[in-house]
């Protein structure tokens, strides 16, 4: 059998060996930090080195769409946690740490997060996953970042499984789907009760978890779910799906998507099919993407809810700092709520370091995570709390609307805050108003 | 005969397969350790993966020229079966990993074997477009909740099985306790996953050197000449899906336990496509050139990583940059423009693939090296398809006495 073996197999064989030598060889030669992969919990705190963590550096890292997939547009946000950090290396780093900051593309693909998030903890040796983005491509990576110890800042996505149950190295950086469920549904109830409602869903856990508390929050209601529509994650374009929504004559219409195909939806009821139905979206849609994707006439009125400050309110000091942090650091990143978001996540990560000390080691980056409170971030209208027991930091939310092209904010903001401060509102960043002076 | 020494080749195979066996602890040794760490272990066992999931495309595609864009979903179904067998067990008994991974594979071919029945009748581009159904309708079945049959009359919750949109989450797997010592999870993988994909290659290259892959190829280069050799098309096309199937299956089946978790968006369109072009890539029907694909796919991320990287370091983008509509920085955005350049050029001056080109490099080699080897013209003469065919030294005599004017591939 092996005397017909062709001899190009040893050209193969000398070619493959070639091929791994250079690109093992190739790769960056600066994150060396050797890892161990030890279990969570056996780690000897002390004289065990640090993974990712030097006298002069901490190195980040965080997986994010960059192509291949329509929700690449959230790659700004990643350039603007990149614009923080960078303007806190440029002020001395924390305690003399720089922070290098690493992104792996992950083409919004469950099989490629696993990849790129195996690649930053056991070849870039990365101190902590800042931010990772999506719900269905973060599901794929939680437990091993769980079990490996890794700590798992602040996700970019509102899954409830996130935080419940609690583990100790994961933090949630949006608000939950489910509280955010909740008060969309306050809001149809007060409205439109007694009405027949459409969905419209991404086809995946995000919509998924969204209709379910949504439809929680409207259950003792008279409000009638009347059509379900989804629509799949490499979709741009639902004007098929919002053609059958009309054919259902819904009195309104609640939109679980991401800001592209929320943007089809409201451009083919009002542009196509000339249906001037009342439309409510999830807060992942308040992005100016939506506004300029839909028009800035077809998106007027549409309502849904936001944790923190906008980029519109340009007369807002910390908004008129995220500016400037882009200008200096962007890279000719244009500011927009999607940096605005990456920066809010950026600084929470900083403030966590800072409260970490000077001996920065995973669990004493947790402890520090866990003791902000009374905190106002450049963005935040309220203080951001957390505990052992919470670790949601954004549990405000309030309702805002498309006015003249832009989302403001209407009605007082509902606080579902689980670990009481001590602070009632924000002045502005690191201001925080206490009830004494704010009387 | 007389004894002498192995020849080249086989000597390269044993080396190979020698690396391939103590991969996992190369790391730990004083020189690689500079350069391989566990995460390269991990992309290693990816390559395996992949390589048992090519070899079964390449058997459709390649030898049998039945172009499937909808190989993932047969992924996906094997991935499926096993990671409910292994998450669920079957019948109240737990079920073990290999016997997990083989009903993945059985059920995965027969259902590729039905598969085949409709696409006798297709070829071509329709093929094409029916197979890419597969892959559009399949992750939207698996996001159901349930399905009901006879007018909501019988409604079966299937998301009880798969997980509907969230997938399914299995137990990280642990190797067992009587080498724990010996073996780390990762290296315990590695062989999971390694040995599989070695015997599943040797298979498969037997396969191409038996009547049914002879008969693969001549479905693929003359079907009507095939079928008057008394070539059974329609049993042989859907052996191949079957076939093909079955590779798929196990493959699938092994990529849920490495993964410890399946969701219906891990195989998607673009999974499905960049399959294919890696089948190309590496060369099609060629094992060895399933190797390359399979190397494509396993570090095709890390080579766009490095490509964008490589770019941003050129100067001369630098003092562009003002006239540029793009800054430097952009490139990290232009990833896939950066990436697919490269891949253009390939496929024009190197049509037969990687394997393709390690064969036109052999035959130019000197007359020593020649040896043995059927007679084939000079480095002149373009990639002639002979190693890709039934009988290469038959159809390589009959070139030689054809005019080269004529020599036109398939």
């Amino acid at each position: 059998m092996l005397r017909r073996f062709p001899r190009a197999f040893l050209l193969a064989a000398i070619l493959i060996g070639g091929l791994v030598l250079l690109s093992c060889g190739g790769g960056e030669k600066t994150a060396e930090t050797p890892v161990t992969t030890q279990p969570a919990g056996t780690s000897t705190p002390g004289a065990e080195k640090v993974p990712g963590v030097t006298d002069t550096e901490i190195v980040l890292g965080t997986h994010f769409p960059l192509s291949q997939n329509p929700a690449a547009a959230y790659a700004p946000i990643a350039d603007g946690m990149r614009a923080y950090f960078e303007y806190v290396n440029s002020q001395g780093g924390v305690y003399g740490r720089k922070i290098k900051f690493i992104v792996g593309d992950d083409h919004f693909n469950p099989a490629d997060a696993v990849e790129v998030v195996r690649k930053l903890v056991e070849q870039d040796g990365i101190f902590a996953l800042v931010g990772g983005l999506g719900d269905a491509p973060h599901a794929a990576v939680y437990k091993y970042l769980e079990e490996n110890g890794v700590p798992d800042m602040f996700i970019s996505g509102g899954l409830d499984k996130w935080t419940e149950p609690l583990a100790r190295t994961r933090f949630q950086g949006n608000p939950n789907y489910g509280t955010e469920g909740r008060m969309l549904a306050k809001y149809l109830v007060e409205n439109y009760n007694g009405k027949k409602l459409g969905l419209l869903l991404e086809n995946d856990e995000f919509g998924e978890n969204g209709k379910k508390a949504v439809l929680e929050g409207i259950k003792d209601s008279d409000i009638k779910v009347v059509a379900e529509e989804r629509y799949e994650t490499t979709q741009w374009d639902v004007t098929a799906q919002t053609q059958r929504l009309k054919a259902a004559n819904p009195d309104v219409i609640l939109a679980y998507a991401v800001p592209p195909p929320a943007a089809s939806l409201v451009k083919a009821a009002r542009e196509t099919l000339h249906w001037d139905v009342p439309i409510v979206v999830t807060g992942v849609v308040v992005t100016d993407i939506f506004i300029q994707l839909a028009g800035a006439q077809n998106a007027e009125g549409v309502v849904s809810v936001v944790f923190g400050k906008q980029i519109y309110q340009t007369d807002d000091p910390g908004v008129q700092r995220n500016f400037q942090i882009m200008k200096d650091f962007g890279h000719g990143v244009e500011p927009s709520n999607f940096t605005l978001y990456g920066i809010f996540i950026a600084e929470m990560m900083v403030k966590a370091l800072e409260n970490a000390g000077p001996n920065l080691t995973r669990d004493s980056l947790i402890d520090g995570a866990e003791s902000i409170r009374d905190w106002c971030c450049l963005t935040c209208p309220l203080p951001v709390n957390m505990s052992p027991t919470d670790h949601r930091p954004c549990e405000m939310e309030v309702y805002n609307k498309v006015e003249n092209g832009k989302w403001v904010t209407f009605g007082e903001p509902v606080i579902f805050e689980s670990t009481p401060g001590k602070a009632i509102g924000c002045k502005g960043p690191d201001e925080p108003i206490y009830a004494s002076e704010g009387e | 005969m007389t004894r002498t020494l192995p020849r080249p080749s086989v000597l390269g195979l044993i080396l190979l397969l020698a690396v391939v066996a103590i991969f996992p602890y190369l790391y730990t040794w004083p020189f690689f350790s500079s350069f391989l760490d566990p995460f390269r272990t991990f992309q290693v066992t990816r390559f395996g993966l992949w390589l048992i999931i090519l070899l079964g495309l390449n058997l459709l595609t390649g030898y049998s020229g039945q172009i499937s864009l909808g190989h993932a979903a047969l992924v996906a179904v094997g991935a499926y079966v096993a990671a409910v067998l292994m998450s669920q067990g079957f019948m109240g008994h737990d079920v073990p990993i290999a016997v997990a991974v083989l009903a993945a594979g059985l059920f995965t071919g027969a259902l590729g074997f039905a598969l085949g029945a409709p696409a006798l009748r297709l070829s071509g581009p329709y093929l094409a477009i029916a197979t890419f159904a597969m892959i559009i309708a399949l992750p939207q079945i698996l996001k159901l909740e349930s399905i009901s049959f006879a007018g909501q009359e019988i409604n079966v919750n299937i998301a009880r099985w798969t997980g509907g949109v969230q997938g399914l989450l299995l137990d990280r797997p642990k190797p067992p306790e009587s080498l724990k010592d010996l073996v780390t999870e990762r290296q315990w993988l590695y062989y999971e996953v390694m040995v599989p994909a070695v015997i599943m290659a040797a298979m498969a290259w037997n396969l191409t050197r038996s009547r049914i892959g002879r008969a693969f190829v001549a479905i693929r280069d003359a079907e009507v000449a095939a079928e008057h050799m008394g070539v059974n098309m329609a049993l042989y096309k859907m052996t191949a899906f079957a076939l093909s199937g079955l590779f798929a299956g196990v493959g699938g089946g092994l990529f849920a336990y490495n993964e410890a978790f399946i969701s219906p968006d891990s195989f998607e369109i673009i999974k499905s496509i960049t399959m294919v072009v890696a089948i190309v890539l590496g060369g099609l029907a060629s094992i060895m050139g399933t190797v390359f694909a399979a190397l494509f796919m396993a570090f095709q991320n890390e080579i766009v990583d490095a490509l964008s990287r490589l770019i941003r370091q050129i100067p001369s983008l630098s003092i562009l940059e003002g006239y540029l509509p793009t800054t430097a920085n952009d490139f990290e955005k232009l990833r896939g423009a950066v990436y697919s350049i490269p891949l253009m050029i390939f496929i024009i001056f190197a049509p037969g693939g990687v394997a393709g080109l390690i064969h036109q490099v052999g035959d130019a080699a000197p007359t020593w090296w020649q040896k043995g080897r059927s007679r084939v013209t000079g480095w002149a003469s373009t990639f002639k398809l002979t190693r890709r065919r039934a009988e290469p030294d038959a159809e390589a005599a009959v070139e030689e006495r054809q005019d080269p004017e004529d020599e036109t591939r398939h």
